[in-house]
């Protein structure tokens, strides 16, 4: 299929535009399209599949994150509740017929509500010119059936590429797919059919017989439950055994998209962590912090009183020093000898005696003195703790310090840490990392369960085959004995051989399809590659997985570059092409993503070398239209438009240059 | 002999600063009346300024000192006096101490002021170092 026209109306960017892509014979079928970023290049693959496919495989993945399909423009000017149509056409031809698609999406925009979008229909229509001249128009199911006769949905990923999803082109989801598809190109649903007819054949034949013998019924029975069984173990070996690639190749995606980032899960285990320890250490760091600030509190009411204290004490030592201190003469006794009017001697005292007159005096000062010693004495104790205390301050401040500065030290280093955590973690989204971290464990787990139930049913399906192998032939063995039923043992035998002489046609065509497709492969990988010295095979497997094989003999996809994966998916969706009938136009978007240096132009020449036999769109930056690749395309390509958007953005003009 | 007083006092004037220092600054809060007392006092000592209070008001019972607060005090006087007959003035030791707890509370009230919101106990350990390394070389304590 070739496209010689593409209609836009409201389609995203492309508010009206036509777009004619003629063939010219002085020129090869390559048409580029060069524009800046949000221009509306991937938007031109996307129109593409819309109008065949009805999706848009190269939009945001997050539906809140999309404008809608309807141009900005038309939407700006539309009335409240209008309904606006969209519209991509497109117009083409193969092998001689001519073919138009055209899908309109009726938009209604609702203008009081934050120019929100409703679609409120969508239509696909398809025409094919008929040997009459005329065009038949279908719709519904007829027109997507049309579709899939000139480019089948299975197979679209092998006509219309994302260059920047190139890595992702041989991964084992999209093997599976190339295998539907093979199995849809070569019909081979037809042999399925057949084969399945076969088989319900020789079960009547089977039941006809066991309801003439009861033994045969019971191991007919038998085997039809051996059978139903096997049949069911292969099936769920086969559904293991994609859960298994497919596990494979998430885990492998997730693995890869998670290379170069931060460790999240641990580096958020760490964090919890370090932050309860965090807390804990504060409190402590609080609780040593006040320690010390009690201390200095305390002890510089001590240290301010220092002079005071040690002058206090010095009156105290003197005063001991001079015997002062404790007193010599006991209060008590004055004062009784006052009270008996008796000298100690035994003489009476007079009151108003000389004698009397002393005491008195004596105790006078006696009384002052004592109550002064006294309170000498209870400071001593008091004083001299208060000096030791101040001899240890340093010590003791030291000592406090130190507990409060390691626990700083530490906090930071805590803080620090966190901070790091924060800084490696910072920009990322998080909660999309967790989440892959997630998924990739759900896989991985998903795959080690898978393995284990395929070893348990390989092992099933071993026990089933013994059982229904002896079942057969005692089945076999129970029709011979009756000559009544040698007849129908001759039409078993005979659907049997068919069945079988079908299972072996199936295989013989999917090899042979096989085959092919890795010898063009091959093939076209060989002439289309600049480095021929570096590989020596390239080898397409039963399930369809590629793997080119280095000279050195072992398999290097991993190792290939993104141009030679883009020359290893070109060669191979062209084997598709020529092994299905299939040969539409290679659509790419930023088909040089992925390459750089040298191989840029090696690139560009295989192109250049595949548009002289097909219609390929190249849709490229400026920046991948640069020097070397332009000095290799501008000369052979039959079109180049440069893209670009005015009316304040909104809509694409298109200059063909 | 004149009776033994029940009460200390501080100038009515000084219990908004009290309160102040024990709202805003770690130094006082948690503290009880008797050891922010002793704390003004001793700065009050220790910057040698009294200042004798305008109209008194209660601020801890007498009853709440430990033989080490009236130690200090005792010692307060003493030194201040240079004589031990102060010591069987109990009025005229806490006079004494008061009006230095008087000055002291204004001049901390002061510091506090002058020196960076919460950096207070710095300012305090380094006069305390200050204080400490005199002290060393007078008493000739190791600096240890």
């Amino acid at each position: 299929m070739r496209i010689n026209h593409l209609k836009f109306k409201n389609y995203r960017q492309f508010r009206d535009i036509q777009i004619d892509l003629p063939y010219r014979q002085d020129k090869n079928d390559l048409h580029l399209f060069v524009g800046l970023m949000g221009t509306g290049k991937t938007n031109l693959l996307n129109a593409i599949n819309w109008c065949l496919y009805g999706e848009e495989p190269f939009l945001s993945k997050a539906e809140n994150q999309r404008l809608p399909i309807l141009n900005l423009a038309t939407m700006e000017s539309a009335d409240n509740n209008q309904q606006c149509r969209v519209t991509v056409e497109i117009s083409a031809e193969s092998k001689g017929a001519n073919l138009t698609f055209v899908r309109n999406a009726f938009i209604e925009v609702c203008k009081n509500a934050g120019n929100r979008t409703k679609n409120v229909k969508e239509e696909f229509k398809a025409f094919l010119q008929q040997e009459d001249g005329n065009n038949k128009m279908t719709d519904g199911d007829a027109a997507r059936e049309i579709v899939e006769r000139f480019v089948p949905s299975g197979i679209k990923d092998f006509f219309f590429f994302d260059g920047e999803r190139l890595d992702k082109y041989f991964k084992e989801a999209t093997s599976q797919n190339i295998k539907n598809a093979i199995y849809q190109i070569s019909q081979m649903n037809l042999v399925n059919r057949a084969a399945t007819h076969l088989q319900k054949t020789i079960s009547d034949l089977q039941k006809e017989a066991g309801k003439a013998s009861p033994e045969i019924e019971i191991t007919r029975k038998g085997l039809e439950i051996a059978q139903t069984d096997l049949q069911t173990n292969i099936d769920e070996i086969s559904q293991c055994n994609s859960q298994i690639k497919l596990a494979k190749e998430k885990v492998e995606e997730i693995t890869e998209n998670l290379r170069g980032m931060p460790d999240i899960e641990q580096l958020e285990k760490e964090r919890g962590i370090i932050k309860i320890d965090f807390k804990e250490k504060e409190e402590l760091y609080k609780e040593k912090l006040s320690e010390k600030e009690d201390f200095l509190f305390f002890s510089g009411i001590q240290m301010m009183l220092w002079l005071r204290i040690e002058k206090a004490a010095s009156i105290i030592r003197d005063k001991k020093n001079r015997k002062e201190l404790p007193p010599t003469i006991d209060k008590k006794l004055l004062e009784k000898l006052l009270e008996d009017c008796k000298c100690i001697c035994g003489r009476d005292i007079v009151t108003s005696s000389i004698e009397a007159k002393a005491i008195n005096d004596l105790l006078a000062t006696i009384e002052l003195s004592s109550e002064v010693a006294q309170e000498l004495m209870l400071m001593e104790n008091p004083l001299e703790l208060a000096k030791w205390k101040i001899k240890s301050y340093n010590q003791e401040n030291q000592k406090l310090t130190k507990g409060v500065k390691e626990l700083e030290i530490y906090l930071r280093k805590i803080e620090d840490r966190i901070n790091e955590i924060d800084r490696q973690t910072g920009g990322y989204n998080i909660s999309k990392i967790q989440s892959w971290i997630r998924e990739r464990k759900g896989y991985e787990d998903a795959l080690a369960q898978n393995h284990k139930k395929s070893g348990q049913l390989e092992l099933l399906k071993t026990q089933n085959e013994t059982r229904a192998k002896e079942l057969k032939r005692k089945l076999d063995d129970e029709l011979k004995k009756e000559d009544k039923f040698r007849t129908l043992k001759d039409d078993i035998v005979f659907a049997e051989n068919s069945a079988n002489i079908l299972e072996q046609a199936n295989k013989t065509i999917l090899e042979a399809m096989r085959k092919e497709i890795e010898d063009i492969t091959k093939r076209k990988f060989f002439e289309l590659h600049w480095k021929k010295e570096s590989y020596k095979d390239i080898v397409v497997s039963d399930d369809y997985t590629v793997s080119p094989i280095h000279t050195f003999g072992y398999e290097c996809l991993g190792t290939l570059s993104g141009g030679e994966r883009e020359v290893l998916a070109l060669s191979f969706s062209i084997a598709l092409h020529m092994v299905s009938g299939f040969d539409s136009t290679i659509v790419i978007d930023r088909p040089l993503a992925m390459v750089s240096g040298d191989t840029r132009k090696n690139v560009g020449e295989i192109f250049s070398k595949i548009s002289r036999e097909r219609q390929i769109i190249l849709l490229l930056t400026p920046e991948d239209y640069s020097g070397d690749v332009r000095s290799v395309l501008e000369d052979v390509a039959g079109n180049r438009f440069e893209m670009k958007l005015s009316n304040r953005e909104l809509e694409l003009t298109l200059e063909a240059r | 002999m004149s009776k033994i007083p029940d009460r200390l006092y501080i100038d009515d004037k000084d219990r908004e600063l009290y309160q102040m220092l024990s709202k805003e600054s770690s130094l006082f809060r948690g503290k009880i009346n008797r050891d922010q007392f002793l704390f003004t006092a001793a700065i009050g000592v220790t910057n040698n300024m009294r200042i004798p209070i305008q109209r008194k008001e209660n601020w801890f019972l007498t009853k709440d000192l430990r033989p080490e607060d009236n130690a200090l005090f005792n010692a307060i006087a003493l030194a201040e006096t240079e004589s031990t007959d102060i010591l069987s003035d109990k009025n005229e030791i806490y006079k004494i101490v008061e009006e230095y707890a008087h000055a002291g509370i204004k001049i901390l009230s002061n510091e506090m002021v002058s020196v960076e919101f919460g950096s207070f106990h710095k300012h305090l350990e380094k006069q305390l170092n200050d204080i400490y390394s005199t002290l060393a070389k007078n008493i000739n304590v190791r600096n240890e």
